[in-house]
Protein backbone atom coordinates (compact mmCIF):
# COMPACT_ATOMS: atom_id res chain seq x y z
CA UNK A 1 0.00 0.00 0.00
CA UNK A 2 2.68 2.37 0.80
CA UNK A 3 4.81 1.40 -2.20
CA UNK A 4 1.67 2.23 -4.20
CA UNK A 5 1.05 5.40 -2.33
CA UNK A 6 4.45 6.71 -2.87
CA UNK A 7 4.17 5.81 -6.43
CA UNK A 8 1.05 7.40 -6.88
CA UNK A 9 2.33 10.87 -5.35
CA UNK A 10 5.20 10.53 -7.77
CA UNK A 11 3.25 10.12 -10.81
CA UNK A 12 0.96 12.90 -9.41
CA UNK A 13 4.33 15.36 -9.03
CA UNK A 14 5.33 14.27 -12.61
CA UNK A 15 1.99 14.50 -13.92
CA UNK A 16 1.38 17.98 -12.63
CA UNK A 17 4.81 19.03 -13.70
CA UNK A 18 3.82 17.88 -17.08
CA UNK A 19 0.47 19.75 -17.25
CA UNK A 20 1.99 22.88 -15.60
CA UNK A 21 4.31 22.96 -18.54
CA UNK A 22 1.71 22.18 -21.31
CA UNK A 23 -0.42 24.73 -19.80
CA UNK A 24 2.01 27.44 -19.82
CA UNK A 25 3.12 26.63 -23.07
CA UNK A 26 -0.42 27.04 -24.43
CA UNK A 27 -1.04 30.20 -22.57
CA UNK A 28 1.98 31.49 -24.33
CA UNK A 29 0.73 30.25 -28.02
CA UNK A 30 -2.57 31.95 -27.22
CA UNK A 31 -0.81 34.83 -26.24
CA UNK A 32 0.89 35.32 -29.50
CA UNK A 33 -2.69 34.93 -31.08
CA UNK A 34 -2.58 31.02 -32.19
CA UNK A 35 0.95 31.94 -34.13
CA UNK A 36 3.07 29.83 -31.92
CA UNK A 37 7.13 31.91 -32.73
CA UNK A 38 9.19 30.86 -30.44
CA UNK A 39 12.31 32.01 -32.18
CA UNK A 40 10.82 35.51 -32.31
CA UNK A 41 9.66 35.25 -28.85
CA UNK A 42 13.55 35.28 -27.49
CA UNK A 43 14.58 37.06 -30.26
CA UNK A 44 17.60 39.31 -28.52
CA UNK A 45 17.06 43.57 -28.53
CA UNK A 46 18.12 44.81 -31.85
CA UNK A 47 21.28 46.81 -31.21
CA UNK A 48 22.49 43.72 -28.44
CA UNK A 49 22.21 41.14 -31.71
CA UNK A 50 25.78 40.21 -32.68
CA UNK A 51 25.69 39.68 -36.83
CA UNK A 52 25.40 35.75 -36.67
CA UNK A 53 22.17 36.55 -34.66
CA UNK A 54 21.43 39.33 -36.98
CA UNK A 55 21.51 37.72 -40.47
CA UNK A 56 19.73 34.34 -38.97
CA UNK A 57 16.99 36.71 -37.29
CA UNK A 58 16.55 38.36 -41.38
CA UNK A 59 16.83 35.38 -42.92
CA UNK A 60 13.91 33.82 -40.78
CA UNK A 61 11.79 36.80 -40.83
CA UNK A 62 12.40 37.04 -45.22
CA UNK A 63 11.29 33.19 -44.66
CA UNK A 64 8.23 34.28 -42.83
CA UNK A 65 6.77 37.22 -45.09
CA UNK A 66 7.73 34.99 -48.22
CA UNK A 67 5.76 32.29 -46.71
CA UNK A 68 2.47 35.02 -45.48
CA UNK A 69 2.30 37.30 -48.88
CA UNK A 70 3.59 34.41 -51.28
CA UNK A 71 6.16 36.80 -52.34
CA UNK A 72 10.11 36.85 -52.42
CA UNK A 73 11.17 39.36 -49.36
CA UNK A 74 14.15 41.50 -48.82
CA UNK A 75 14.72 42.62 -45.03
CA UNK A 76 17.52 44.51 -44.54
CA UNK A 77 19.63 46.06 -41.25
CA UNK A 78 21.58 48.34 -43.77
CA UNK A 79 23.57 50.49 -41.08
CA UNK A 80 23.07 54.58 -40.89
CA UNK A 81 26.30 56.19 -43.06
CA UNK A 82 29.10 57.70 -41.30
CA UNK A 83 28.39 61.65 -41.51
CA UNK A 84 25.30 61.70 -42.04
CA UNK A 85 22.10 63.15 -39.73
CA UNK A 86 19.26 63.32 -41.90
CA UNK A 87 16.25 66.56 -41.94
CA UNK A 88 13.51 66.96 -43.83
CA UNK A 89 12.43 70.70 -44.98
CA UNK A 90 8.67 71.21 -46.36
CA UNK A 91 7.22 73.88 -48.29
CA UNK A 92 4.26 75.34 -47.02
CA UNK A 93 3.62 78.17 -49.45
CA UNK A 94 3.93 75.16 -52.11
CA UNK A 95 1.90 72.51 -50.33
CA UNK A 96 -1.76 71.74 -51.40
CA UNK A 97 -3.18 69.59 -49.10
CA UNK A 98 -3.59 66.56 -52.30
CA UNK A 99 -2.13 63.73 -49.74
CA UNK A 100 -0.74 61.88 -52.67
CA UNK A 101 2.50 61.45 -49.67
CA UNK A 102 0.23 59.99 -47.33
CA UNK A 103 -0.66 57.64 -49.83
CA UNK A 104 1.90 57.08 -51.11
CA UNK A 105 3.88 56.49 -47.60
CA UNK A 106 1.43 53.87 -47.12
CA UNK A 107 2.49 51.84 -50.05
CA UNK A 108 5.83 51.98 -49.35
CA UNK A 109 5.66 51.20 -46.05
CA UNK A 110 3.49 48.71 -45.80
CA UNK A 111 0.94 50.14 -43.38
CA UNK A 112 -2.13 48.22 -42.24
CA UNK A 113 -5.33 49.14 -44.37
CA UNK A 114 -7.65 48.30 -41.86
CA UNK A 115 -7.83 49.75 -39.54
CA UNK A 116 -6.40 52.54 -41.35
CA UNK A 117 -2.46 54.03 -40.19
CA UNK A 118 -1.38 57.03 -41.78
CA UNK A 119 2.06 58.09 -40.80
CA UNK A 120 1.35 61.36 -42.41
CA UNK A 121 -1.38 63.80 -41.50
CA UNK A 122 -2.07 66.63 -43.39
CA UNK A 123 -3.53 68.98 -41.61
CA UNK A 124 -5.63 72.25 -43.13
CA UNK A 125 -5.42 75.23 -41.26
CA UNK A 126 -7.20 78.93 -41.89
CA UNK A 127 -5.21 81.69 -43.49
CA UNK A 128 -4.89 84.76 -41.34
CA UNK A 129 -6.34 83.86 -38.21
CA UNK A 130 -3.80 82.70 -36.10
CA UNK A 131 -0.40 81.80 -37.08
CA UNK A 132 -0.40 77.67 -37.06
CA UNK A 133 -3.32 76.94 -34.63
CA UNK A 134 -3.24 73.29 -34.98
CA UNK A 135 -6.53 72.19 -32.30
CA UNK A 136 -8.61 73.79 -35.38
CA UNK A 137 -6.69 72.43 -37.79
CA UNK A 138 -8.33 69.09 -39.59
CA UNK A 139 -7.50 66.51 -41.11
CA UNK A 140 -10.48 65.28 -42.37
CA UNK A 141 -10.80 68.10 -44.68
CA UNK A 142 -12.91 66.83 -48.06
CA UNK A 143 -12.81 68.69 -50.66
CA UNK A 144 -13.31 68.37 -54.45
CA UNK A 145 -10.39 70.47 -55.71
CA UNK A 146 -7.37 71.38 -53.98
CA UNK A 147 -6.07 73.59 -52.93
CA UNK A 148 -9.11 75.54 -51.44
CA UNK A 149 -8.86 79.33 -51.21
CA UNK A 150 -8.27 80.44 -47.50
CA UNK A 151 -6.77 77.66 -46.16
CA UNK A 152 -3.21 76.46 -46.50
CA UNK A 153 -1.66 72.86 -45.48
CA UNK A 154 0.77 71.35 -43.25
CA UNK A 155 1.57 67.82 -43.36
CA UNK A 156 2.89 66.32 -40.22
CA UNK A 157 4.69 63.23 -40.13
CA UNK A 158 7.76 62.19 -37.29
CA UNK A 159 9.63 65.09 -36.46
CA UNK A 160 12.57 63.07 -35.86
CA UNK A 161 13.50 65.21 -32.25
CA UNK A 162 17.10 65.23 -31.27
CA UNK A 163 15.42 65.75 -27.64
CA UNK A 164 13.01 62.70 -28.61
CA UNK A 165 10.25 62.39 -26.05
CA UNK A 166 9.40 59.23 -26.79
CA UNK A 167 12.18 56.95 -26.40
CA UNK A 168 12.51 58.48 -23.07
CA UNK A 169 9.58 57.42 -21.99
CA UNK A 170 10.07 53.57 -23.47
CA UNK A 171 10.19 51.57 -20.73
CA UNK A 172 11.72 48.40 -22.19
CA UNK A 173 13.95 50.75 -24.42
CA UNK A 174 12.60 49.48 -27.55
CA UNK A 175 12.29 52.92 -29.49
CA UNK A 176 15.87 54.46 -30.25
CA UNK A 177 17.20 57.69 -31.92
CA UNK A 178 20.37 56.13 -34.89
CA UNK A 179 23.40 57.50 -35.18
CA UNK A 180 22.10 59.31 -38.48
CA UNK A 181 18.51 60.54 -36.55
CA UNK A 182 16.06 58.70 -37.08
CA UNK A 183 13.90 57.69 -34.56
CA UNK A 184 12.99 54.03 -34.76
CA UNK A 185 11.04 51.02 -33.22
CA UNK A 186 12.36 47.59 -32.80
CA UNK A 187 8.96 46.17 -33.88
CA UNK A 188 9.61 42.59 -31.94
CA UNK A 189 10.61 44.30 -28.76
CA UNK A 190 7.86 46.74 -28.47
CA UNK A 191 5.18 45.74 -25.80
CA UNK A 192 2.59 47.97 -27.14
CA UNK A 193 2.00 50.17 -23.40
CA UNK A 194 2.04 53.17 -26.03
CA UNK A 195 3.47 55.55 -23.41
CA UNK A 196 5.28 56.93 -26.62
CA UNK A 197 2.20 58.01 -28.42
CA UNK A 198 1.26 59.70 -25.01
CA UNK A 199 4.16 61.81 -24.98
CA UNK A 200 4.66 62.12 -28.66
CA UNK A 201 3.82 65.96 -28.79
CA UNK A 202 3.04 65.45 -32.92
CA UNK A 203 0.68 62.42 -32.62
CA UNK A 204 3.18 60.71 -34.85
CA UNK A 205 3.32 57.43 -33.35
CA UNK A 206 0.73 55.15 -34.05
CA UNK A 207 -0.66 51.50 -32.91
CA UNK A 208 -1.55 48.41 -34.94
CA UNK A 209 -4.82 47.62 -33.53
CA UNK A 210 -5.51 44.49 -35.51
CA UNK A 211 -3.16 41.84 -37.39
CA UNK A 212 -2.40 43.62 -40.62
CA UNK A 213 -3.32 42.13 -43.74
CA UNK A 214 -1.74 44.14 -46.81
CA UNK A 215 -3.28 42.76 -50.06
CA UNK A 216 -0.61 40.79 -51.50
CA UNK A 217 0.27 42.74 -54.60
CA UNK A 218 0.32 46.16 -52.76
CA UNK A 219 3.03 44.92 -50.84
CA UNK A 220 6.20 46.41 -51.10
CA UNK A 221 8.84 43.32 -50.42
CA UNK A 222 12.01 45.68 -50.37
CA UNK A 223 11.71 46.15 -46.72
CA UNK A 224 14.06 47.04 -43.55
CA UNK A 225 14.28 45.21 -39.96
CA UNK A 226 13.97 48.87 -38.48
CA UNK A 227 11.51 50.34 -41.13
CA UNK A 228 8.96 49.24 -43.54
CA UNK A 229 8.82 45.30 -42.57
CA UNK A 230 5.11 44.35 -41.81
CA UNK A 231 4.34 44.76 -38.11
CA UNK A 232 2.46 42.18 -35.55
CA UNK A 233 -0.25 43.20 -34.01
CA UNK A 234 -0.14 45.51 -31.13
CA UNK A 235 2.89 47.13 -31.69
CA UNK A 236 3.57 50.97 -32.15
CA UNK A 237 4.88 52.40 -35.21
CA UNK A 238 6.11 55.50 -36.78
CA UNK A 239 7.57 57.23 -39.61
CA UNK A 240 10.99 56.31 -40.31
CA UNK A 241 12.33 58.77 -43.28
CA UNK A 242 11.96 55.38 -45.28
CA UNK A 243 14.81 54.07 -43.70
CA UNK A 244 15.15 51.22 -46.56
CA UNK A 245 15.41 54.08 -48.94
CA UNK A 246 17.08 57.10 -47.35
CA UNK A 247 20.27 54.71 -46.03
CA UNK A 248 20.56 53.98 -49.70
CA UNK A 249 21.01 57.26 -51.01
CA UNK A 250 17.38 57.47 -52.39
CA UNK A 251 14.99 60.13 -51.74
CA UNK A 252 11.85 59.21 -49.19
CA UNK A 253 8.41 58.42 -50.77
CA UNK A 254 6.69 61.05 -50.33
CA UNK A 255 9.45 63.43 -51.80
CA UNK A 256 9.40 61.14 -54.90
CA UNK A 257 5.84 61.66 -55.00
CA UNK A 258 5.42 65.16 -54.11
CA UNK A 259 3.35 66.93 -57.60
CA UNK A 260 4.48 70.20 -56.05
CA UNK A 261 7.95 69.28 -55.06
CA UNK A 262 7.46 70.87 -51.31
CA UNK A 263 9.11 68.49 -49.87
CA UNK A 264 13.45 68.46 -49.54
CA UNK A 265 15.15 65.69 -48.18
CA UNK A 266 19.18 65.55 -47.41
CA UNK A 267 22.10 65.49 -44.83
CA UNK A 268 22.08 68.38 -42.20
CA UNK A 269 26.04 67.60 -42.03
CA UNK A 270 26.53 68.55 -45.54
CA UNK A 271 26.92 72.39 -45.95
CA UNK A 272 25.77 72.18 -49.85
CA UNK A 273 22.96 69.99 -49.22
CA UNK A 274 19.20 70.97 -50.28
CA UNK A 275 18.37 71.34 -46.68
CA UNK A 276 21.70 73.66 -45.42
CA UNK A 277 20.28 76.23 -48.41
CA UNK A 278 16.98 76.32 -47.01
CA UNK A 279 18.16 76.21 -43.43
CA UNK A 280 20.47 79.51 -44.08
CA UNK A 281 18.47 80.97 -46.71
CA UNK A 282 14.36 80.80 -45.94
CA UNK A 283 12.32 81.43 -43.60
CA UNK A 284 12.21 78.23 -41.55
CA UNK A 285 10.31 77.37 -38.39
CA UNK A 286 9.51 73.95 -36.76
CA UNK A 287 6.53 72.83 -34.59
CA UNK A 288 6.36 73.18 -31.13
CA UNK A 289 9.60 74.54 -30.89
CA UNK A 290 8.63 75.90 -27.24
CA UNK A 291 8.76 71.95 -26.00
CA UNK A 292 12.36 71.88 -26.59
CA UNK A 293 12.28 68.61 -28.83
CA UNK A 294 14.39 70.02 -31.42
CA UNK A 295 12.96 68.77 -34.09
CA UNK A 296 15.21 67.92 -37.50
CA UNK A 297 11.56 68.64 -40.01
CA UNK A 298 11.80 72.54 -40.80
CA UNK A 299 8.91 73.78 -42.34
CA UNK A 300 9.85 76.65 -44.36
CA UNK A 301 7.88 79.40 -46.77
CA UNK B 1 -18.44 120.31 -65.66
CA UNK B 2 -21.41 122.10 -65.64
CA UNK B 3 -22.48 119.77 -62.79
CA UNK B 4 -19.24 120.11 -60.75
CA UNK B 5 -19.26 124.08 -60.60
CA UNK B 6 -23.12 123.98 -59.93
CA UNK B 7 -22.69 121.73 -56.81
CA UNK B 8 -19.43 123.83 -55.99
CA UNK B 9 -21.91 126.73 -55.70
CA UNK B 10 -24.44 124.93 -53.38
CA UNK B 11 -21.89 123.99 -51.40
CA UNK B 12 -20.71 127.60 -51.50
CA UNK B 13 -23.65 129.18 -50.71
CA UNK B 14 -24.65 126.63 -47.86
CA UNK B 15 -21.43 127.50 -45.95
CA UNK B 16 -22.29 131.20 -46.69
CA UNK B 17 -25.59 131.32 -45.21
CA UNK B 18 -24.49 129.27 -42.56
CA UNK B 19 -27.29 127.73 -41.88
CA UNK B 20 -25.67 125.29 -39.35
CA UNK B 21 -28.09 122.47 -40.23
CA UNK B 22 -25.61 119.13 -39.84
CA UNK B 23 -27.54 117.06 -42.27
CA UNK B 24 -27.96 119.73 -44.46
CA UNK B 25 -23.81 120.51 -44.39
CA UNK B 26 -22.96 116.22 -44.67
CA UNK B 27 -25.47 116.45 -48.36
CA UNK B 28 -23.69 119.53 -49.43
CA UNK B 29 -20.01 117.91 -49.04
CA UNK B 30 -21.27 114.36 -50.12
CA UNK B 31 -22.98 115.57 -53.27
CA UNK B 32 -19.88 116.65 -55.64
CA UNK B 33 -17.89 113.75 -54.59
CA UNK B 34 -21.07 111.81 -55.72
CA UNK B 35 -20.84 113.36 -58.94
CA UNK B 36 -17.38 113.05 -59.70
CA UNK B 37 -17.78 109.35 -58.56
CA UNK B 38 -20.76 109.04 -61.69
CA UNK B 39 -18.81 110.85 -63.75
CA UNK B 40 -15.93 108.35 -63.92
CA UNK B 41 -17.86 105.70 -63.63
CA UNK B 42 -20.21 106.47 -66.62
CA UNK B 43 -18.06 105.55 -69.42
CA UNK B 44 -17.56 102.37 -67.88
CA UNK B 45 -21.30 101.77 -67.61
CA UNK B 46 -21.24 102.93 -71.46
CA UNK B 47 -19.22 99.77 -72.15
CA UNK B 48 -21.17 96.93 -70.81
CA UNK B 49 -24.10 97.56 -72.80
CA UNK B 50 -21.89 95.88 -75.90
CA UNK B 51 -21.41 93.14 -74.14
CA UNK B 52 -25.42 91.94 -74.56
CA UNK B 53 -24.69 91.93 -78.05
CA UNK B 54 -21.71 89.25 -77.76
CA UNK B 55 -22.42 85.82 -78.97
CA UNK B 56 -20.53 82.58 -77.73
CA UNK B 57 -17.84 82.18 -79.79
CA UNK B 58 -18.34 78.45 -81.44
CA UNK B 59 -14.64 77.71 -82.26
CA UNK B 60 -13.07 79.23 -79.18
CA UNK B 61 -15.19 77.46 -75.83
CA UNK B 62 -15.09 80.54 -73.54
CA UNK B 63 -14.98 83.82 -75.72
CA UNK B 64 -17.13 85.90 -77.22
CA UNK B 65 -17.71 87.23 -80.92
CA UNK B 66 -18.76 90.91 -80.95
CA UNK B 67 -21.11 92.62 -83.84
CA UNK B 68 -17.49 93.99 -85.94
CA UNK B 69 -16.85 89.59 -86.11
CA UNK B 70 -13.91 90.07 -83.75
CA UNK B 71 -13.10 87.41 -80.84
CA UNK B 72 -13.61 89.21 -77.61
CA UNK B 73 -13.94 87.93 -73.67
CA UNK B 74 -16.32 88.25 -71.43
CA UNK B 75 -16.05 91.75 -71.12
CA UNK B 76 -15.95 93.13 -75.03
CA UNK B 77 -12.41 93.70 -74.61
CA UNK B 78 -10.39 92.15 -77.57
CA UNK B 79 -7.92 89.40 -76.96
CA UNK B 80 -4.56 90.70 -75.97
CA UNK B 81 -3.12 89.19 -78.63
CA UNK B 82 -4.25 91.71 -81.01
CA UNK B 83 -3.31 94.21 -78.93
CA UNK B 84 0.45 93.07 -79.87
CA UNK B 85 -0.44 92.74 -83.08
CA UNK B 86 1.74 90.16 -83.02
CA UNK B 87 2.96 89.13 -86.62
CA UNK B 88 3.58 85.11 -85.79
CA UNK B 89 -0.87 85.08 -85.58
CA UNK B 90 -0.98 86.18 -88.49
CA UNK B 91 0.11 83.05 -90.35
CA UNK B 92 -0.49 80.31 -87.09
CA UNK B 93 -3.53 81.34 -85.23
CA UNK B 94 -5.67 79.74 -87.56
CA UNK B 95 -3.89 76.58 -87.64
CA UNK B 96 -5.97 74.30 -85.14
CA UNK B 97 -2.44 72.89 -83.42
CA UNK B 98 -1.95 76.80 -82.15
CA UNK B 99 -5.00 77.29 -81.15
CA UNK B 100 -5.06 76.21 -77.69
CA UNK B 101 -1.47 77.44 -76.70
CA UNK B 102 -2.48 81.04 -77.98
CA UNK B 103 -5.82 80.89 -76.00
CA UNK B 104 -4.37 79.70 -73.13
CA UNK B 105 -1.43 81.98 -73.61
CA UNK B 106 -3.93 84.88 -73.73
CA UNK B 107 -5.30 84.00 -70.47
CA UNK B 108 -1.93 83.83 -68.62
CA UNK B 109 0.02 86.44 -66.66
CA UNK B 110 2.83 86.11 -69.37
CA UNK B 111 0.33 88.35 -72.06
CA UNK B 112 -0.48 90.55 -69.63
CA UNK B 113 3.01 91.19 -69.00
CA UNK B 114 3.91 91.26 -72.66
CA UNK B 115 5.88 87.84 -72.87
CA UNK B 116 4.87 87.49 -76.49
CA UNK B 117 5.56 84.23 -78.90
CA UNK B 118 8.78 85.66 -79.77
CA UNK B 119 10.23 85.90 -76.79
CA UNK B 120 10.04 82.42 -75.90
CA UNK B 121 10.00 81.19 -79.77
CA UNK B 122 11.83 83.65 -81.57
CA UNK B 123 11.22 85.97 -84.47
CA UNK B 124 10.46 89.26 -84.69
CA UNK B 125 7.20 90.48 -83.86
CA UNK B 126 7.61 93.82 -86.11
CA UNK B 127 8.86 92.24 -89.19
CA UNK B 128 6.13 92.84 -92.19
CA UNK B 129 7.15 90.01 -94.23
CA UNK B 130 8.29 86.85 -93.36
CA UNK B 131 11.69 87.29 -94.09
CA UNK B 132 12.09 90.47 -91.53
CA UNK B 133 9.64 87.98 -89.04
CA UNK B 134 12.06 85.07 -89.06
CA UNK B 135 14.86 87.35 -88.58
CA UNK B 136 15.87 87.22 -84.76
CA UNK B 137 17.19 90.21 -83.27
CA UNK B 138 19.48 89.08 -80.10
CA UNK B 139 21.01 91.93 -78.77
CA UNK B 140 19.15 92.78 -75.88
CA UNK B 141 17.29 89.93 -75.08
CA UNK B 142 18.37 86.09 -75.23
CA UNK B 143 15.48 84.35 -76.98
CA UNK B 144 15.43 80.25 -77.97
CA UNK B 145 16.26 80.65 -81.44
CA UNK B 146 14.98 77.45 -82.85
CA UNK B 147 11.36 76.67 -81.92
CA UNK B 148 11.61 74.28 -78.39
CA UNK B 149 9.32 71.48 -80.18
CA UNK B 150 12.43 70.97 -82.28
CA UNK B 151 15.31 71.25 -79.66
CA UNK B 152 16.87 67.44 -78.81
CA UNK B 153 15.67 66.95 -75.22
CA UNK B 154 19.48 67.47 -74.35
CA UNK B 155 18.82 71.21 -75.41
CA UNK B 156 15.57 72.09 -74.17
CA UNK B 157 16.36 72.09 -70.26
CA UNK B 158 19.20 74.54 -71.09
CA UNK B 159 17.66 76.44 -73.46
CA UNK B 160 14.21 76.84 -71.05
CA UNK B 161 16.50 77.54 -68.01
CA UNK B 162 18.39 79.98 -69.88
CA UNK B 163 15.34 81.56 -71.11
CA UNK B 164 12.93 81.37 -67.91
CA UNK B 165 15.60 82.64 -65.39
CA UNK B 166 16.08 85.64 -67.11
CA UNK B 167 12.79 87.26 -65.88
CA UNK B 168 12.34 84.47 -62.78
CA UNK B 169 15.26 84.93 -61.52
CA UNK B 170 15.20 84.25 -57.62
CA UNK B 171 13.08 81.13 -58.77
CA UNK B 172 15.90 80.24 -60.90
CA UNK B 173 18.35 80.95 -58.13
CA UNK B 174 16.45 78.55 -55.74
CA UNK B 175 16.06 76.29 -58.13
CA UNK B 176 19.78 75.60 -58.83
CA UNK B 177 20.21 74.87 -54.97
CA UNK B 178 17.52 72.59 -55.08
CA UNK B 179 14.79 74.23 -53.16
CA UNK B 180 12.31 75.06 -55.93
CA UNK B 181 10.85 72.49 -58.29
CA UNK B 182 11.09 68.97 -57.97
CA UNK B 183 14.38 66.51 -57.69
CA UNK B 184 14.11 62.82 -57.39
CA UNK B 185 16.48 59.93 -57.27
CA UNK B 186 19.47 59.92 -54.92
CA UNK B 187 20.26 62.40 -52.24
CA UNK B 188 23.64 62.04 -52.24
CA UNK B 189 24.19 61.19 -55.90
CA UNK B 190 22.50 61.24 -59.50
CA UNK B 191 19.15 62.96 -58.99
CA UNK B 192 17.07 64.06 -61.44
CA UNK B 193 16.13 67.92 -61.93
CA UNK B 194 13.11 68.66 -62.59
CA UNK B 195 12.76 71.86 -65.09
CA UNK B 196 10.38 74.45 -65.30
CA UNK B 197 8.61 73.15 -68.27
CA UNK B 198 7.63 69.97 -66.88
CA UNK B 199 5.65 71.41 -63.42
CA UNK B 200 4.86 74.65 -65.40
CA UNK B 201 3.04 74.97 -68.70
CA UNK B 202 4.30 78.58 -70.37
CA UNK B 203 0.94 78.81 -72.36
CA UNK B 204 -1.04 78.78 -69.50
CA UNK B 205 0.83 79.51 -66.05
CA UNK B 206 -1.82 79.16 -63.78
CA UNK B 207 -2.01 76.19 -62.12
CA UNK B 208 -4.99 73.63 -62.64
CA UNK B 209 -6.64 72.15 -58.58
CA UNK B 210 -6.65 68.51 -58.25
CA UNK B 211 -8.87 66.14 -56.35
CA UNK B 212 -6.78 65.37 -53.56
CA UNK B 213 -6.81 61.72 -52.46
CA UNK B 214 -9.49 60.34 -50.03
CA UNK B 215 -9.70 61.68 -46.37
CA UNK B 216 -8.31 59.14 -43.77
CA UNK B 217 -10.95 57.52 -41.64
CA UNK B 218 -12.39 59.16 -38.68
CA UNK B 219 -11.84 57.68 -35.66
CA UNK B 220 -15.47 56.47 -35.17
CA UNK B 221 -15.59 55.06 -38.04
CA UNK B 222 -12.82 52.24 -37.23
CA UNK B 223 -13.68 49.24 -36.09
CA UNK B 224 -11.89 46.52 -34.74
CA UNK B 225 -11.14 42.86 -36.36
CA UNK B 226 -9.30 41.18 -33.31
Amino acid sequence: MEKKSKNEKEINRRGFMKTAALGVAGLAAQGCSGNINFDRFFQSHFKQMDKEELLSTLKKLEAEYSATYGRQFVVKATKPMEGTLFGYGLDLSRCIGCRKCVYACVEENNQIRDPQIHWISVMRNKKGDKWIDLENATRYYDPKEVPEDGYFYIPIGCQMCEQSPCTKVCPVQATWKEADGIVVVDYDWCIGCRYCMAACPYGARHFNLAQPQIPKDEINTNTHYLGNRPRPKGVVEKCTFCVQRTREGKYPACAEICPVGARKFGNLLDPDSEIRYLIEHKRVFRLKEDMNTQPKFYYFF
Amino acid sequence: MMVITAAWQSVKTSAFCGLGCALFQITARVFPALVCLFLLISPALAQDNPEEELVPSKDRPGYFVNPQGEIVDEFGLLLRLFEHESVCVRCHYEKEKYEKLVLDWDRSKHSKNSVTCDKCHGGNPKGQNVGEAKNVDTTNFRVIKTPLEKLSHEEVPTAAFAYCGQCHGTQFRDWRAGIHGKRTGYWNGEKEYWICIRCHNPHNTKFQKIAPKPAPMAPHMIKFKG
